[in-house]
């Protein structure tokens, strides 16, 4: 071997990364990371939640600066100092949530912050804008008059606009997150053909997605991270959706597995063909007494609509719920909470708390019937034994009842949005990823806890996109996918590499 | 030695309450005029003063109940404007008795927060929008049914209405009782009911109001109709006071209400503040006034006082929450 550089036949890489390392306070996030982006071609990224791809696209992006490795640019050692930075290198993000201006034209969206000017002022020469963008739209095939106000659009059509956007702004790597997620058949089917038509300009697109079906169709080379560690990179020709499955779980995790199974009892509730717009369709399953249902499925399998819909947020359109064997219809949450329901959201910050209320206030707005006397008054005594009480049960610490909500833990707030419906005499508990943002020693407190309500006859609905979450806890597995039930899975039949292939829908 | 933790508690608890910037610029003023001017702290002024701040105070208390639940209420001077109309109307145009005229007053200041309730909770129209047009509807109704007169009520000493502008129980002006009684009314709901905590909670966060069962849309309702009774009480006050019904009778007082509330540290996102920070906040605009007009200060300059009491206060604020987080994060 000599010191000369090798010699092969494969174009240089546009984008390198060699070695990247990111840790955040805690967790090791990217570890060691290789990846590299060829000219005109699409590599997609993909792993379980948490295996750090969407670390490596914000490093890529520039809103995380690497805190080992290094990145090249087309040969050229290259340093992102903030997202702004890296989009002046050209590389642009299509995010998932669309940064559109729905009141502005496709035209001028596509030239927002850079419209085409009369020369030598400032005045906006709208033909030209018009003009143009007509061209851009046309040489992408795409049938949209630019003058179209963007907010009449089709979720596919705005995405679209999007990538216009990218490549008039001169993109050289595009990063697409989950672009998929809110389209249909049809949709994707133009998405992938726009994507393969921007690709032939020999601009490099970063794929990130769950939908290991739609990677085979559109990508050339697949990376699979797990665990903050690249597992391999691969033609994407050449491994099933299987080996994809298995290189993404890798061995069996050792998960906390739930230690006492209760016997389950009568049956408190039974949903059949339960289904709302095109979002939730035909879903049905029963829960009984002191069971532990998991709900697992990636991102947008319609977990969330699920959970509106039995939480009487938006009712369901079509099917049966039967509570106690009667039929029910839950037409808001005030009627949920009526039939012994309760919600731990998802968004703690947002729907679980009342951020300037008090930790005690917070502990008992679900029910300040127990903290009144004759029904009507606030009893600041009894108010201070309850939420004394609950603060011990739920070990909440700092032990400051009256200090707000917002100065406590993630791991404390999310005791007191439980602990909100323990005092409530729930039966039905709903949980919305209940660890999320949660110290490791808080999770465990919070599962220990599930085990107790239901051995308390509680009936619990966990829903998460948490593997071993939901392996550890669950009694049974509902795997969601394309907002149905895929599968249902007993406890002791569950594997990470089973509950993955339903929910991605593998063969 | 007891009464040093007892005065540094009291201290730690005035520093960290929410009126501490209100309170320290009272004081200011009040030692500030008492030095400047030698009858500011005559008995008659400071009487004076109480009378000048209760039809303000009415109205604040009722902004306070409306911006806690997280909504905004702009009508509030034609409430003012067809209430006192409505009085005139009823006592000296149809001859009814006083206590007739008074709930007439107060009713139709509800009726007006129904329509406004029904507008923008109900059919979800935006507050600032829907309270827009009731202020035009009926600033314009009540300038119409009088004919922009002022519609002289005959109130002889001792009546009941003479009493409300007048009169005064144990040297104190009725009009202060009845502020003090509704400020105290309002505490104590705020404070010691499950509707009042309800209200914190969804003014606080609707949506999680509404995953805990509370519906929102009828305590936000109840507050804009409670807002509508505070404000026709106001009027009835001013009308007491004015001897007359007149649709000019609420000008200036929606600023002034907004102003106090603010300054007292009621969020203007909702979820925040309370009755007493309201009430001191109308007493400090209340002797900025008193005081800067012993001073013979031109009303202009005394508008540009109050704007830039407002600012004062925000900026205040800002650096007592900032200090207190930087204690908490320690």
């Amino acid at each position: 071997m000599t010191e000369a550089t090798p010699i092969s036949n494969a174009p240089p890489p546009r984008l390198a990364m060699q070695n990247i390392a990111k840790f955040f306070p805690g967790v090791q996030a990217l570890c060691a990371v290789d990846f590299d982006l060829l000219p005109g071609e699409v590599h997609a990224v993909i792993g379980q939640n948490g295996a750090g791809k969407s670390t490596l696209v914000k490093i890529v992006s520039g809103a995380y600066p690497p805190d080992a490795g290094q990145i090249f640019l087309d040969g050229r050692e290259v340093h992102f100092h903030s997202p702004a930075d890296a989009r002046r290198h050209g590389i642009l993000t299509v995010h998932q949530d669309w940064n559109l201006f729905p009141d502005l034209s496709v035209a001028e969206n596509i030239f927002a912050g850079r419209m085409p000017v009369k020369h030598g002022s400032q005045v906006i020469d709208w033909e030209r804008c018009y003009a143009e963008a007509a061209e851009e739209l046309h040489n992408l095939n795409l049938d949209l008059d630019p003058r179209t106000r963007v907010g009449l659009l089709r979720p596919a059509q705005m995405q679209m606009v999007e990538i216009v956007r990218c490549v008039c702004a001169e993109a050289s790597i595009m990063i697409l997150d989950e672009p998929t997620a809110a389209l249909g058949p049809q949709e994707i089917d133009s998405l992938f053909g726009m994507i393969r038509r921007v690709v032939a300009s020999g601009v490099s697109i970063l794929y990130i997605s769950h939908k290991l079906e739609e990677i085979q169709q559109i990508a050339n080379r697949i990376t699979v991270l797990r665990d903050g560690r690249k597992v391999a990179t691969v033609r994407a020709g050449e491994v099933s959706r299987l080996d994809m499955i298995r290189m993404m779980v890798g061995r069996e995790v050792e998960a906390p597995q739930k230690q006492t199974a209760v016997a389950p009892g009568d049956e408190i509730l039974r949903a059949s063909g339960l289904g709302r717009g095109r979002s939730l369709n035909n879903v049905s399953f029963s829960l009984r007494q002191g069971e532990i249902l998991g709900v697992f499925g990636l991102l947008g399998a319609g977990q969330k609509q699920l959970i509106d819909t039995l939480y009487g947020i938006t009712p369901a359109e079509r099917g049966e719920l039967r509570v106690d064997g009667r039929p029910v219809i839950i037409r808001s949450p005030e009627m949920a909470k009526r039939l012994g329901f309760g919600l731990v959201p998802g968004d703690r910050k947002r729907e679980g708390l009342v951020q300037m209320l008090s930790a005690s206030s917070n502990l008992t707005l679900a029910n300040t019937s127990l903290i009144s006397r004759a029904g009507l008054l606030l009893s600041p005594r009894l108010e201070r034994t309850q939420s004394t009480r609950w603060f011990d049960v739920l070990d909440i610490r700092p032990r400051h009842l009256d200090r707000q909500i917002r100065y406590f833990s993630g791991g404390n707030q999310q005791k007191v949005v439980l602990g909100k419906w323990l005092q409530n005499n729930c039966r039905v508990l709903i949980l919305d990823h209940p660890t999320q943002g949660v110290d490791v020693g808080a999770k465990n407190e919070i599962y220990a806890l599930l085990e107790q309500l239901a051995s308390q006859r509680i009936a619990i609905i966990l829903v998460s996109t948490e593997l071993p979450e939901v392996l550890a806890m669950s009694d049974r597995i509902l795997v969601m996918r394309n907002g149905t039930v895929a599968a249902e899975v007993p406890r002791r039949e569950a594997t990470n590499e089973r509950l993955l292939a339903y929910a991605c829908g593998g063969d | 030695m007891v009464n040093a933790t007892l005065r540094q508690r009291l201290w730690t608890s005035i520093r960290d309450s929410s009126v501490f910037g209100v309170l320290a610029a009272l004081i200011i003023l009040f030692v500030a005029f008492s030095l400047l001017h030698p009858s500011f702290l005559t008995s008659r002024n400071l009487w004076n003063l109480a009378i000048s701040i209760s039809t303000l105070g009415l109205t604040a208390a009722g902004v306070t109940l409306i911006l806690l639940v997280g909504m905004l209420d702009v009508s509030t001077e034609a409430i003012l404007a067809t209430s006192s109309v409505v009085l005139g109307f009823s006592i000296t145009t149809l001859g009814l008795p006083a206590s007739v005229g008074v709930v007439a007053a107060i009713a139709v200041g509800c009726a007006i927060g129904v329509i406004n309730g029904l507008v923008s909770v109900r059919f979800r129209i935006n507050p600032i929008i829907t309270t827009l047009a009731t202020l035009a509807i009926f600033t314009g109704v009540a300038q119409y049914a009088s004919g922009m007169r002022q519609i002289v009520i005959d109130a002889p000493k001792g009546s009941l209405l003479w009493s409300f502008g007048f009169g005064s129980v144990a040297g104190i002006p009725v009009q202060v009782l009845v502020v003090l009684a509704v400020y105290t009314l309002l505490w104590f709901v705020l404070k010691h009911t499950r509707f009042g905590r309800n209200v914190y909670v969804v003014g606080g966060n609707p949506q999680a109001a509404n995953l805990v069962g509370l519906d929102v849309a009828r305590y936000r309702f109840l507050a804009f109709v409670i807002m509508g009774a505070a404000a026709g009480a106001a009027s009835v006050l001013i009308s007491a006071r004015a001897l007359n019904g007149w649709a000019g009778a609420g000008q200036g007082y929606l600023f002034g209400a907004i102003t106090a509330v603010v300054l007292g540290g009621t969020s203007l996102a909702g979820g925040r503040g309370g009755a007493w920070q309201t009430l001191l906040a109308v007493l400090l605009l209340g002797t900025l006034t008193n005081g800067l007009n012993l001073l013979q200060v031109h009303p202009y300059w005394q508008g540009v006082a109050s704007g830039a009491l407002l600012l004062l206060a925000v900026g205040v604020e800002l650096l007592r929450n900032y200090y207190l987080r930087r204690r908490l994060d320690e």
